[in-house]
């Protein structure tokens, strides 16, 4: 797939509460294949939700100009959401996540929760570190 | 002969030629792989290496703090000018091995990569999406720069390649993929230092030749491990920040505490990435125990294989819950089609067994089609132990069942072992216990297969002395059935 029509593919999916698409195979009847990142809500400790970018698997069906016709998959599956839950948790105990609205020391954690244009406390990941 | 070939051949050796003209002349120096040695702060070998060029392809690279870079000549160590060129000297060099894995692949951050190499007081570094940052800090009365370890380098380097090969791991959020990140950083200084001859030269002499066995390849960042030690000594290693040569075994994350000592697994991503790297660390040295010659040069080779079998792998697995086994698998695959020639197949799923990150009958499954599990059939009567007829399709034997003699008394004490929750752990069943012990045995390599049987699933020990065998079973045929026997009791446990 050329990379302007991959570009448009990705701001079309980016619609649909996608990030971090990339394709990993044309289907055998024309559809698309792709790994990607959904947000999810995510029950934490407290009766808190965050949403948190799951890995997710779907195929996309496209018209005859490169538009996003259909959908499939793309749902997070408990697994993975249970594993998100646990990831956060792994973060908080051991001092990696910062708070929504907290200042984000120049060498602290690895992760924040945001709040995006929605109102939504989102887990995102600042850095990797050595330690 | 000059002027001839098509019009881009000849355009492509003008541009070669014209960039070894702008290439710098002379040599800088720089630390081989820490400036540490051991658990010692200082010790480190110094080597001399062409002046790197740090804006050219594969992966241009710019250092933008310092903003200038100091005369590209030997400079002494323990200086700014030397710690500079040993920073460039290593990112060059693990950006031009990954480059030559990852043609036409460009940095996620955009064109250049832009470097800090002290971006403040910590002992850390980084990579944030944006670029790579490191730091000093104190630590009893001496100075420790991250950026002057080229273990440090290339794992930093590492993230940023991995972000570049697989954008969505950054963010994802998922134990498993958060460890593999740390462990590619790992792979990635433990490859990176493979380029350099006088390493490859040093660590088979320091190992003899075996190299699944402690040494400065499989230390990772001896002077930052020990600056860490002397404030925090349980969180890091005795001797550096992380071991790649290690017994850890694979357990589901969610059944781990959220911090341990470095001694202990937990689920924190460095700590968990260690049971990746250390299956990918024995593989390795498997995949040269294949080799003929074990010398330099096929460790130069094996060295490039696995970073294209590690390379394949990460592309083709899915992003799940369970990332390692996944990653695990298609190594596996690639290494069967790719590289049946060379053998790297049984050492990569020894390995991957032996660290739990495969059970043995997925490992074998990767590389053949699932075998139908056989239904288990009546057992006979035993003068000692019940005889257990145990299904083993499934790790491809090439026999349906085996023999084995159960450990079925009734029990004397209602005794278990802890469960790592709450409470003991449930009691197996006797087809599960002894099938149990079988698969731990397999995993731990201690089994040999004889040749009545197809050895697919036996599993080899990269460490295995190489004058005397040490398996303590065999699974030998008796009339019509395989049947499993012990043939010694190794007392040497500690030698895995």
């Amino acid at each position: 797939m050329p990379r302007i029509e991959e570009k448009a593919l990705k701001m079309e999916l980016a619609k649909h509460g996608f990030e971090s698409v990339a394709v990993k195979r044309e289907l055998p009847d024309g559809r698309l294949e792709l790994e990607a990142n959904k947000l999810h809500p995510v029950h934490v400790e407290g009766g808190e939700t965050i949403y948190a970018p799951i890995p997710v698997s779907l195929s996309v069906a496209l018209d005859t100009r490169g538009g996003v016709k259909s959908i499939d998959g793309g749902t997070p599956n408990p697994a993975a959401v249970a594993d998100a839950a646990r990831y956060v948790k792994t973060l908080r105990e051991s001092g990696q996540l910062a708070a929504a609205g907290e200042q984000q020391p120049a060498f602290g954690p690895t992760h924040q929760i945001e709040r995006d244009e929605q109102g939504r406390q989102v887990l995102r990941r600042k850095r990797f570190s050595i330690r | 002969m000059a002027g001839t070939g098509l019009p881009e051949q000849r355009d492509g050796r003008k541009a070669r030629a014209a960039a070894a003209e702008a290439k710098p002349k002379g040599v800088v120096n720089a630390w081989e792989q820490d400036p540490g040695d051991g658990a010692q702060p200082s010790g480190g070998q110094v080597i001399q290496r062409p002046v790197p060029v740090l804006r050219e392809q594969p992966f241009s690279i710019r250092i933008v703090n310092p903003a200038s870079a100091p005369e590209a000549k030997p400079h002494s160590p323990g200086t700014a000018d030397f710690r500079y060129w040993t920073a460039a000297e290593a990112l060059r060099r693990g950006a031009d091995f990954w480059g030559a894995l990852l043609p036409g692949t460009a940095w996620e951050v955009g064109s250049i990569l832009p470097v800090d190499l002290d971006f403040g007081i910590d002992l850390n570094a980084f990579y944030d999406g944006e670029g790579l940052k490191f730091f000093h800090g104190s630590a009893a009365g001496r100075t420790v720069f991250s950026g002057e370890s080229p273990d440090v380098v290339c794992h930093e380097l590492g993230h940023a390649i991995l972000d570049s090969l697989k954008p969505q791991l950054f963010d994802a959020a998922s134990i498993e993929v958060a460890a593999f990140h740390e462990s590619f950083g790992d792979m990635s200084a433990i490859l990176s230092a493979l380029q350099l001859p006088s390493l490859r030269e040093g660590v088979l002499a320091e190992t003899g030749g075996v190299l699944h066995r402690a040494s400065r390849l499989s230390r990772l960042a001896e002077q930052l491990g020990w600056a860490i030690r002397q404030s925090v000594p349980s969180a890091v290693e005795a001797d550096c920040l992380r071991n790649a040569v290690n017994t850890f075994f694979y357990r589901d994350p969610d059944t781990l505490p959220t911090m341990a000592p470095a001694t202990a697994l937990s689920s924190e991503p460095h700590s968990f990435s260690r049971v990746f790297t250390g299956a990918f660390f024995e593989g390795l040295a498997g995949m040269l125990a294949m080799k003929d010659t074990k010398n330099e040069a096929a460790l130069l080779q094996v060295s490039q294989d696995i970073g294209v079998i590690l390379v394949q792998g990460i592309r083709a697995a899915s992003v799940v819950p369970t990332f390692f086994s996944q990653v695990a698998a298609t190594m596996i695959g690639v290494a069967a089609t790719q590289f049946s020639a060379q053998g790297y197949e049984a050492p990569l799923r020894s390995a991957f067994v032996r660290h739990g990150i495969l059970a043995p009958s997925m490992a074998v499954a990767a590389t053949h089609a699932p075998v139908r599990a056989a239904a288990v059939a009546a057992s006979t009567e035993s003068a000692t132990l019940p005889r257990l007829q145990l299904s083993v399709a499934e790790y491809g034997l090439g026999v349906p069942s085996i023999v084995v003699y159960a450990a079925a008394e009734p029990k004397r004490l209602e005794a278990a072992g802890a469960a790592l929750a709450v409470g003991p752990a449930s009691a197996p069943a006797q087809d599960q216990a002894a099938k149990s012990f079988f698969e731990d045995l397999l995993r731990r390599g201690r089994l040999k297969v004889a040749k009545a049987g197809k050895p697919a699933a036996e599993v080899l020990r990269s460490s295995a002395p190489l004058t005397h065998e040490t398996h303590t079973h065999e699974l030998r045929r008796e009339g019509r059935q395989m049947v499993l026997r012990r043939v010694r009791i190794d007392c040497g446990g500690w030698h895995r």
